[in-house]
């Protein structure tokens, strides 16, 4: 049993299990996403705006608006 | 109003999406009591705190809450809502800590998760995913969060197909869209990867029922060394027997959690592989979605 479980508390109305995203980086400097967030999507597409795979992805992450990104 | 009107406004009220979860929920707990909920069909008593392989409580747990834009272009942004546990045991998970461990996370409170959820649709989510892990170990709660979400939000349903006609006969009718794994192409990879017996059957199974209930999307994950003898079966049945269904190939495998207990899984996708499976999803004529 990790520390994490032990310590998480129940849900609560403001409580948030924090945003998560995992990254993979290839070393032919491709990069594998995993549970994608918003923000992620919009720092990922800085970094390369010719990225087909998340050009898509960022524009439709631009629609959520205020979102704890 | 006649008595008529009112016989059809009480169907009307009878059929919404957060009543019929609702009228499910007793027989879903009882269930836990015998449970049949996915394919191993362990018959435990989890209510008596019995575990099967899943090893699932009765509690659900939820280790991801948030907006994502990692899925499907025509879902994103999703809320998702990622419940603890599976009933499968994929060493390549790549959520493996919390798919294999149905005590990870926090619990889950399905008032204030629908409550995110709104908030969620309200910033501009386009749709609510429930997915684990595999939320069908968890289907008491998975109707809960149901009932409290609003019946005009667009529901989907992340699954392994690996749910028995008891889990699909809660589950009728609920979500709008299923999501659903086809992940191995024949019952040697599926044993020998995630330990599960008769997978294609059970999956197939699965598929065809989601197919004439709602709208479907097939999903494969490529694996390295795999494309021969678990995508192209896959393929050629999905032609065969689902001939106009949506399919996401996806080719983004990394050796996350206990990969490395297989050779072949030790890497990624090689460009050849890829190419190649995109190549057996033209020769079938598959209709593929980003």
């Amino acid at each position: 049993m990790n520390t994490r479980e032990k310590s998480a508390p129940p849900m609560t109305e403001g409580s948030t299990l924090g945003s998560t995203s995992e990254l993979l980086i290839l070393p032919d400097g491709k990069i594998l996403v995993h549970n994608l967030t918003p923000a992620f999507a919009a720092v990922l597409s800085g970094l390369n705006s010719a990225d087909e795979q998340i050009q898509p992805r960022a524009a439709l992450a631009g629609i959520m608006n205020g979102s704890r990104l | 109003m006649t008595c008529g009107d009112e016989e059809i406004r009480t169907k009307l009220q009878l059929a919404s999406r957060s009543e019929l979860a609702r009228s499910r929920l007793e027989t879903a707990y009882s269930a836990l009591g015998d449970c049949q909920l996915c394919a191993h069909r362990c018959r435990v008593n989890r209510l008596a705190g019995e575990r099967g392989l899943c090893h699932a409580a009765v509690e659900a747990r939820v280790f991801i809450a948030q907006v994502e834009v990692s899925d499907e272009l025509e879902l994103i942004p999703t809320f998702a809502v990622a419940l603890s546990g599976c009933d499968l045991r994929c060493d390549f998970c790549i959520t493996g800590a919390e798919s294999w461990n149905p005590r990870a996370g926090q619990p889950l409170d399905p008032v204030v998760l629908a409550k995110q959820a709104r908030t969620a649709l309200g910033e501009g989510a386009r749709t609510i995913m429930i997915l684990g892990g595999e939320p069908t170990v968890h289907l008491p709660a998975v109707l809960a969060i149901v009932a409290a979400l609003p019946d005009e939000a667009k529901l989907v349903w992340k699954t392994n197909a690996h749910g028995s006609a008891q889990a699909r006969g809660l589950l009728d009718g609920l979500f709008d869209v299923w999501l659903a794994d086809y992940k191995f192409g024949n019952d040697a990879c599926a044993h020998r990867l995630a330990r599960v017996p008769n997978y294609t059957s059970v999956v197939r199974e699965n598929l065809l029922w989601a197919n004439d209930r709602s709208e479907l999307i097939v999903r494969h994950l490529v694996m390295p060394g795999h494309v021969d003898c678990c995508w192209a079966p896959v393929a050629r049945w999905l032609a065969e027997a689902l001939s106009g269904v949506k399919v996401n190939l996806r080719s983004g495998f990394w050796p996350a959690w206990k990969a490395a207990r297989h050779a072949e899984l030790s890497g990624t996708v090689t460009a050849t592989e890829a190419d190649r499976a995109r190549e057996i999803a033209r020769e079938h004529g598959l209709i593929q979605v980003p």
